[in-house]
């Protein structure tokens, strides 16, 4: 069991300045789930994606990676931040091959790399395109399958759809399910917004309170693929509910 | 299903292309900008000729051009290599020198403490004035030209180059470091590549100030070039004469600034112009 562990976080705490916004947090992630992470605007989900990659030292606490404690996490996770961040004078291709050629690919390399996912990401004509004559959509894409090329099993996705608008969201929400289907990679996912977190996790973590101090679990056991209208099921609503007024209840206690 | 979703989320838009510089309303503003200068040369002739304004004061055009054509092997042949070798020469250590130290002031604190002070100094310190020094330390050769066409092109590189290589977004820094980049890539990478455009800017600035800087070192003393060869011209009151080195120097100025933003165009990606046109 704890081989598989991807992901482990322990009694993690951090203050920015004297402010607390982690509070003693454990969770853990196993290899091949999605598990994502619910928590009100502002609530420190980013802060906590900062700590996981290395940006961010926890104050105490302890982080662990495939079951070891893990000191320096640069470049050991795989991190889509919340904005797209491209590089507008990068092409597509070249943005996406960032990791590789840091990794230490020569550039020859990385391009063929790159090549072969960009199919898959529906990407394929828009190879040597720059960033700005892409949709947010594709941006986001982009960006994904940047993240994807770094070598780690984990990947951390920051909110990915939040700026989109609701039908395109919706289309890279059923995306990425497909995706996750034929990749099995192991994700974390951040959100704040209740249906994307059921239609897409097989864990939802939820935390209610600021500092985010514990998180409630809630199993998703739709069985997969899964597809948008499962949003209308009487057991989804049934658990959004439940999570909503468990969200709430917290946000009421302060 | 994939190929159709992308149909769906894909803005049909495409990168601007090289090909569309040439656009019709670009050939309107070349266009009307001839037709207003000829108004103008026309203007000039005509209020020259009619109010009999002397033309040791003001020359009509068509006296310059008479200049232009008699002098032609003396300036050209002689005087504007001069200058244009002083201002080229000046102009390339600047490049070397601010856009060196912008770097070195980027990657040790110890050196930007020390430097920054000056480079705001540097906008108020009146170049022109510091130029008799320079050319007291460095002669009325060839180095005490080039020394003030470094003095008035190395800040406007210097300050370019430092202000682009301090803008790079720390968003795009902290991601670069999550994927495990060293500070070298974080530099040659990300850094470098964004202060292009600032570089550039500081860049076209200085090109025009070199043709002045060679200009004002030839008048504070030179036996030949086209700031001599103008001041000597004012001396014998020979307007035409003047104002014949004048639009030399003015093409001299624009050819560098055209120059380098043809440079520009090949070598930096344009999403600022891109988006002011949005
Ligand atoms: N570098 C920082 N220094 C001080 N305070 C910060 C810093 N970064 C974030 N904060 C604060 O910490 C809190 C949590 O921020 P964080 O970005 O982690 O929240 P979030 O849940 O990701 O928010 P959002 O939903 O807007 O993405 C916020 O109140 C924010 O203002
Ligand atoms: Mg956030």
């Amino acid at each position: 069991m704890a081989v598989s562990e991807v992901l482990g976080c322990h009694q993690v705490s951090l203050r920015y300045d004297e402010r607390l916004i982690i509070d003693k947090l454990s969770f853990h992630v196993t290899k091949g789930e999605f598990v994502s992470l619910l928590a009100p605007s502002g609530g420190g989900k980013s802060t906590i994606f900062k700590m996981i990659n290395g940006l961010l030292e926890p104050d105490s606490g302890e982080i662990h990676l495939n079951g070891l404690v893990a000191p320096s996490r640069l470049g050991k996770v795989g991190y889509m931040p919340q904005k797209d961040l491209l590089l507008p004078w990068r092409t597509i291709e070249e943005n996406a091959a960032i990791p590789l050629e840091i990794r230490g690919f020569s550039r020859k390399e990385a391009g063929d790399i790159v090549q072969e996912r960009l199919c898959a990401f529906g990407l394929y004509d828009y190879a040597k395109a720059y960033p700005n004559a892409l949709s947010g959509g594709m941006r986001q894409r982009v960006s994904l399958l940047r993240a994807t090329l770094s070598d780690s099993e984990l990947l951390l996705l920051d909110e990915p759809f939040s700026a989109l608008d609701g039908i395109t969201r919706t289309e890279m929400q059923e995306w990425l399910l497909a995706w996750c289907v034929r990749e099995q990679r192991t994700i974390l996912f951040v959100t704040h917004d209740i249906e994307e977190a059921l239609l897409l996790s097989d864990r939802i973590l939820v935390a209610n309170n600021k500092p985010i101090r514990e998180v409630k679990e809630y199993k998703v056991e739709f069985v997969k693929p899964r597809h948008s209208s499962l949003r209308f099921e009487p057991l989804f609503v049934h658990m959004r509910k439940e999570m909503l007024s468990y969200l709430q209840g917290g946000m009421a206690d302060e | 299903m994939n190929s159709n979703l992308n149909d769906l989320s894909l803005k049909k838009k495409r990168r601007q292309g090289r090909n569309q510089t040439f656009n019709p309303s670009k050939h309107n503003v070349l266009l009307w900008f001839i037709l207003s200068l000829v108004l103008v040369l026309l203007l000039w002739e005509l209020l020259c000729r009619l109010m009999n304004v002397p033309a040791f004061l003001l020359p009509p055009p068509s006296e310059i051009a008479k200049a232009l054509w008699n002098l032609r092997t003396q300036l050209i042949g002689e005087h504007l290599p001069t200058t244009l070798q002083e201002a080229i020469l000046g102009l390339a250590i600047s490049i070397v020198l601010g856009s060196g130290l912008a770097i070195w002031m980027r990657i040790s604190a110890t050196v930007e403490k020390m430097i920054y002070p000056y480079l705001i100094m540097s906008q108020t310190i009146p170049v022109l004035a510091l130029s008799p020094v320079f050319i007291m330390w460095f002669g009325y050769e060839l180095p005490g030209k080039i020394a003030i066409v470094v003095l008035f092109t190395f800040f406007p590189i210097l300050v370019g180059t430092y202000d682009g290589l301090k803008r790079t977004e720390q968003e795009m820094v902290e991601l670069f470091q999550t994927m495990g980049a060293n500070r070298r890539q974080i530099f040659t990478k990300l850094q470098l590549p964004s202060a292009l455009p600032h570089f550039f800017s500081g860049v076209k600035v200085a090109a025009t100030f070199s043709v002045s800087g060679a200009t004002v070192g030839e008048w504070l003393g030179a036996s030949e070039g086209l700031g001599y060869f103008g001041r000597r011209a004012a001396g014998n009151f020979q307007a035409p004469n003047l104002f014949a080195t004048v639009v030399l120097l003015s093409l001299m100025g624009i050819i560098f600034f055209l120059i380098f933003r043809w440079l520009e165009k090949r070598f930096v990606y344009q999403e600022a112009r891109e988006e002011k046109r949005k």
